[in-house]
């Protein structure tokens, strides 16, 4: 194996010149207030006070809110939200509230562990953190040596110190970073990309109407968003929403329809086919900053409302409506894309008929519009990987049409570690991500860990994918680390950073530190792109940018502005191949995809099943959450929701235990009878029926969805499609 | 035939694989970042000799066009130490990841 590496960049170079220590910065005048107040007499107690405060950002969900830690002894005893943030909007949510239980949970993992019985027995021994390093760095040498460094696959999810585990396994040399958007938003992203040329956020809080499709904003939190929905309504507001369930976000809209499940793309071509039809749409905007009206305004013609309502059981008269309406309040009504994973394999297809309503409308960057996101620019992290000669290429190039080089797609991915083909796949680093309970078909992701000669996760609890390595890492939580300053895009882009809040406990680290120590016992070369500390690269992220980092160390956020910056994109060219927003897209034309969205009904529901759905819960981020024990108390395990009449007709009473079978799996769960969703539909909570005896609050209580789904995707973005499986009831 | 069968699948994937970017023929787009990063980001940073860089400064267009040209736009000393090759594989990389590119935006 040759190497080629002769310009490095030195530490001294990257660190530059100013390499001063960020000291740690702590909140003190709301203390010296609460301090004078209580002389007076007016506050009681002070020893109640804390002794520290200091500014951090929730990892509880992906939102990255502002907080504060309080402290008292060196202990966290509550976190409070950061009004100055402006994305979270002065609110802390009760997972963010929970974050002092990430911390203070009996269950975390405090110990390096090596797995001692069978994988999946659960017989660990404690190692010290140089016996697992160890271990960790001789398995990678010894697989990169029989499979090329392209035989371990690295897994993560985002988080602010990601970007350290990326850096390892682009300096370790496998291309093979496979991580969660094909489990997530992937087709969302290509959808919109394809039009507007990125994935713009929908301005909630100045839109005067609102439709949403799944997006079930009120209980699965976006911040901002999730507030403003309320925030900005002041009864002028109109929110339509389209779920077969009803759920929180049912109750505060406007209207409701329980939509029959993968249709919604019909129901958007009809509101896409009254506003052509009735010349409804912005002409101005479409002549000058769009292409392919005319073809959009012949392929619309067969997608009547009537056509729809069929389709999608919305009365005709309904969909006429709302499209009259969202086009008589445009452009500040926007047909909301959310962030939800695909649900369906026509995805990417369903989303480019949600742009193209955007787009017709002529709500691109005005105020209650469809905004691109602003980003605040920090200074680059330019490391230079080791070059390898012998690497092959990432194992599923070629899978989907649109593949993301630095996320890959995942089910695809599994299929071929399966399949050992193009090349064999035989070691996993695992960082943050959980795929036993995200990734579809979890018989089929155990066995593609069965086939692993190593397996090691780094984590702050026992998740199930910890529970089946062979080495398990303990990381620091957010609350116990300072982390990378980050830069949150979005309509309001803040630079966000997290200061340490409180020491590590037991023999937890941060994930640097592991990063660090792993490439040290790789190679100098790999360790040269980790040497420092993480005061020094914050220094370095700021370095050209000195009012970012005095706003960051006063109210724990950067931004450049408190409003949103309307307009920017206009005058410049699009990221799309025409520099216009593409309603006919010649780029999939070209790629033997469809070029405007074409409609094909899903397949209905056997005779005695039914179609399982996902969905979001307020109390929990996705499999992550549902341990915590203030978190487990408001929901202790997860039932199954069937309609009422539905239950009736198979003799099943509220409550009872049932097991719920498909082709790919069989679990059993409590009963729920109800009739907030309809009848050719069941749901359940994510995050369930859990494998691991680590997770003590939640192991043996409810159903894994994960174990059910079938592993169906999107052929062009690679998304996992979560609602295509459909299952039988039966009394357990 | 297993083995005959292996070499016709990595074939037809390679084929998927160079179909869908292709901006010179033979450019090596991974091998193209590292030479990137080591030759161009040493002066195209902030604060650097040059105007801060990225692949998304350019269109695939842009990229083919400054390429094409055979020197550095600013600096013609500075491309002599590369070898032709080296520079079809950092314009592979650079058109791969345009703004304009198929590489789609990302999640966190």
């Amino acid at each position: 194996m040759s190497r080629l590496l002769d310009n490095k960049l030195s530490r001294r170079r990257f660190l530059g010149l100013s390499s001063c220590a960020l000291a740690t910065v702590v909140v003190g005048s709301q203390v010296k207030v609460l301090r004078a107040l209580a002389k007076s007499g007016e506050v009681g107690d002070l020893t109640r006070l804390p002794d520290k405060s200091v500014f951090t950002s929730c990892e509880m969900c992906v939102n990255k809110c502002g907080v504060i830690a309080r402290v008292r002894n060196g202990v966290i005893y509550k976190l409070d939200p950061n009004p100055d943030y402006i994305k979270s909007r002065d609110m802390l949510c009760a997972r963010g509230n929970a974050g002092i239980k990430a911390m203070y949970d009996p269950d975390r993992l405090k110990y390096p562990l090596i797995r001692e019985g069978k994988r999946g027995e659960g017989k660990w021994r404690r190692a010290s953190w140089e016996e697992a390093l160890d271990l960790v760095a001789k398995n990678l040498t010894e697989l990169g040596e029989k499979y090329t460094r392209a035989g371990t696959m690295f897994l993560s999810t985002e988080g602010f110190q990601e970007h350290f585990f990326l850096m390892l396994a682009e300096c370790y040399g496998s291309p093979n970073t496979v991580r969660h958007p094909t489990l997530c938003l992937a087709s969302n992203i290509q959808g919109f990309g394809a039009t507007f040329g990125t994935n713009p956020t929908p301005d909630v809080l100045n839109a005067d109407y609102i439709i949403m499709s799944g997006a079930n904003r009120a209980e699965a939190f976006i911040t901002p968003d999730t507030i403003d929905l309320l925030k900005g309504d002041g009864g002028r507001r109109k929110l339509v929403y389209l779920d077969p369930r009803f759920t929180k976000t049912s109750a505060k809209a406007d209207e409701w329809y329980p939509i029959k499940a993968g249709t919604d793309m019909a129901f958007i071509l009809a509101l896409i086919h009254v506003i052509v039809t009735e010349s409804l749409y912005d002409r101005g905007f479409i002549e000058t900053m769009t292409v392919g009206f005319d073809q959009l305004a012949v392929h619309i013609e067969p997608y009547t409302p009537e056509w729809a309502a069929a389709e999608c059981d919305i009365p005709a008269a309904d969909i006429r409506r709302i499209a009259r309406e969202f086009a008589a309040a445009a452009p500040k009504a926007v047909y909301y894309q959310g962030r939800r994973s695909s649900f369906f394999s026509n995805d990417t297809q369903m989303r480019r008929a949600m742009a193209i309503l955007n787009a017709i409308a002529g709500n691109w960057d005005v105020p209650g519009g469809m905004i691109p996101n602003g980003k605040i620019k920090l200074a680059e992290h330019v490391y230079i990987a080791p070059w390898y000669d012998d690497i092959p290429d990432r194992l599923d190039q070629g899978s989907v049409t649109y593949l993301s080089a630095k996320d890959g797609a995942w089910l695809h991915f599994r299929d071929r570690v399966l399949a050992a083909e193009p090349y064999p796949v035989k070691g996993m680093m695992i960082y943050k991500q959980n795929p036993l309970q995200a990734a579809p078909n979890r018989a089929k992701t155990l066995q593609m860990m069965e086939q692993m000669e190593f397996i090691c996760t780094i984590d702050i609890t026992m998740s199930d994918t910890a529970w089946y390595s062979d080495v398990v890492l303990p990381e620091a939580t957010y609350l116990e680390r300072m982390d990378p300053v980050e830069s949150l895009p979005g309509i309001l882009p803040v630079l966000s950073l997290r200061y340490q809040c409180a020491e590590p406990l037991f023999e937890s680290k941060p994930n640097l530190w592991i990063m660090q120590q792993i490439a040290k016992r790789l190679d100098e070369e790999v360790f040269e792109s980790f040497d420092y500390t993480i005061e020094e690269f914050v220094d370095h992220q700021l370095s050209n940018n000195p009012a970012a980092k005095q706003m960051l160390e006063e109210k724990g956020v950067y931004y450049e502005s408190p409003t949103p910056v309307y307009r920017s994109s206009y005058g410049k060219p699009l990221r799309t191949k025409s520099g216009k927003i593409e309603i006919y897209s010649e780029k999939y034309a070209e790629n033997g995809l469809d070029p405007l969205p074409v409609y094909t009904a899903p397949e209905a529901p056997p005779a005695g099943r039914y179609r399982l759905l996902v969905g979001r819960h307020a109390y929990f981020t996705h499999g992550t959450t549902q341990n915590n024990p203030w978190l487990h108390d408001l929901m202790p395990e997860n039932t199954l929701w069937l309609n009422t009449q539905e239950a009736k007709k198979l003799g099943l009473k509220h409550g009872r235990m049932v097991q719920v079978k498909s082709p790919v799996g069989v679990q059993t769960l409590k009963l729920e009878v109800t009739e907030k969703i309809r009848p050719d539909c069941v749901y359940m909570a994510h995050g369930f029926g859990v494998l691991s005896r680590g997770l003590t609050n939640i192991y043996g209580k409810g159903a894994c969805d994960a174990a059910l789904i079938e592993d169906k995707a999107c052929p062009i973005s690679g998304n996992a499609a979560m609602h295509e499986t459909f299952v039988e009831i039966s009394p357990a | 035939m297993p083995n005959v069968r292996k070499l016709v699948a990595c074939f037809a994937l390679l084929a998927l694989s160079v179909t869908t970017a292709l901006a010179v023929e033979g450019g090596n787009p991974k091998k193209g970042k590292f030479l990137y990063k080591k030759n161009c980001k040493s002066c195209h940073v902030e604060g650097g000799e040059g105007k801060n860089l990225s692949p998304l400064n350019k269109t695939q267009s842009q990229w083919n066009r400054l390429f094409d040209k055979g020197t550095h736009p600013k600096k013609g000393e500075v491309w002599k130490g590369l070898s032709e090759q080296d520079l079809k594989d950092i314009n592979q990389y650079l058109y791969n990841h345009a703004a304009d590119s198929d590489q789609p935006e990302t999640c966190g």
